[in-house]
């Protein structure tokens, strides 16, 4: 248990450094922003109790807001992720069950449900995020495409880092 | 009260939720309202040290291209000073003090936060009102304009981008002297529009912007962007005519900030006509 703990704190950690050291100072043509740091909210274990699902969240999102001097966008953006988290789980779960010791990523789970997984939480957060950020239904379809172009970024990064760290043993 | 200590408890998860994201939009409303809290937040003790650092080692990156801007605003200023001129009055010089006061003075001020990449861009400042820095100067590279101050703390400053929805900088046309306005309206960060140029006026790509300086916040002459392509629709009587941008917003390490000591004085000019 304690090594579970341990092994997200740094999640957290390398996660949030990468973000506002390296992401955020990446422009591509002014609708991309890739955010690397939701894969810590995809890669809580299961077994996480709702009210650490959300503070976790939250409190990641407020460290990147704190470092963007954005207000309170990520926290927003975040916590609404980690809330729908449980639901986007009981719906793509169909075929089967979530055993005990058993985490959300590629090599415990396959990559279809993986993708579906993080594809639909990513593109919920990123719509709320841009939508926070531009905070007015003015622009709504600029709003759109940008959540569309950057959630497909960050859904590659999730990735990259997914192959890149997490094989099985 | 057992039932409602019941019903909490069932619904924790959602009551959690609701608290969490109520604080979140707080924190967003108030940062919209972009007074203190965006110097506040962007630049408390903590995370400002990180910053700082971080832009000390992301500077030597482009020391290359601020050494050329360097070199060519020397340049520049070289060609201004005294001995590159003919002297052509000798009375000219010994009366410039009593001719000419003083209006504008910079200040050369760090960036250490800049965004680029968003709908409304910030940049953040290594200097304050200890240094003199106040709310509504203009801050400016060698290259072009580059925003507006906005919020004001002891070290730190934060100003509103070129780049956000709600900067317009009065600008003209540098050769016809037409005046217009300058506005970003999102997407590329190399491109804007200026409107409010009558129909009639002759342009040409290439053309250069400068500020007006009709807005007490630049002085005249400081370069906007350049002409790419204009339009006139039948029945307007207005150009929308697109600009690329002077400044590259993508790298920026070193601005001046504008003080125009007369903006008291044309403030009271400015103000019964207001009301």
């Amino acid at each position: 248990m304690n090594n579970v703990i341990i092994s997200n704190a740094l999640r957290f950690l390398a996660l949030l450094a990468i973000q506002v050291l390296v992401l955020d100072h990446i422009y591509i043509g002014g609708y991309l922003n890739p955010y690397i740091y939701v894969l810590f909210i995809l890669l809580l274990p299961f077994e996480t109790p709702g009210w650490l699902l959300l503070l976790s969240a939250f409190s990641m999102g407020l460290s990147v807001d704190m470092f963007n001097g954005t207000g309170g966008v990520h926290a927003a953006a975040a916590t609404w992720m980690a809330f729908v988290r449980p639901s986007v789980l009981r719906l793509i779960s169909s075929t089967r069950e979530y055993e005990p010791g058993l985490k959300p990523g590629i090599s415990y789970l396959g990559f279809q449900w993986f993708f579906s997984y993080s594809l639909i939480l990513i593109m919920l957060h990123h719509f709320l995020l841009f939508l926070l950020e531009v905070f007015s239904f003015r622009d709504f379809g600029d709003t759109l495409l940008r959540t569309v172009l950057s959630s497909a970024l960050s859904f590659l990064l999730v990735l990259v880092a997914q192959y890149l760290f997490y094989r099985r043993n | 009260m057992r039932n409602i200590l019941d019903f909490l408890y069932r619904f924790r998860f959602f009551l959690l939720f609701i608290t969490l994201e109520a604080i979140s939009i707080v924190l967003v409303v108030r940062n919209n309202g972009y007074q203190q809290s965006i110097v506040l937040t962007a630049t408390s003790r903590f995370t400002g040290r990180i910053q700082q650092s971080y832009e000390r080692v992301m500077s030597y990156f482009s020391l290359r291209y601020t050494n050329e801007a360097l070199m060519a605003e020397n340049a520049l200023l070289r060609a201004q000073l005294r001995n590159a001129f003919f002297e052509d009055s000798r009375t000219m010089f010994y009366q410039e003090d009593s001719m000419f006061m003083q209006r504008f003075t910079y200040l050369p001020a760090d960036v250490i936060r800049n965004t680029a990449s968003r709908r409304n861009n910030y940049i953040v400042i290594d200097r304050g009102r200890k240094h003199g820095v106040e709310k509504n100067m203009g801050v400016f590279t060698s290259d072009g304009v580059v925003g507006i101050i906005r919020s004001v703390s002891d070290h730190y400053a934060s100003a509103l981008s070129v780049l956000h929805n709600d900067v317009r900088i009065s600008s003209k046309i540098k050769r016809n002297g037409y005046v217009g306005t300058f506005r970003w309206e999102g997407g590329d960060v190399s491109r804007g529009w200026m409107t409010e140029v009558p129909g009639h006026v002759d342009l040409q790509a290439g053309d250069t912007i400068v500020t007006s300086g009709y807005s007490l916040i630049f002085p005249a002459g400081i370069p906007v962007g350049t002409i790419e392509d204009f339009e006139l629709k039948e029945d307007e009587h207005f150009y929308k005519i697109r600009i690329k941008i002077a400044v590259d917003f993508r790298r920026m390490d070193h601005v001046y900030v504008v003080k125009d000591l007369m903006r008291n004085e044309f403030k009271e000019l400015k103000e019964p006509v207001n009301e």
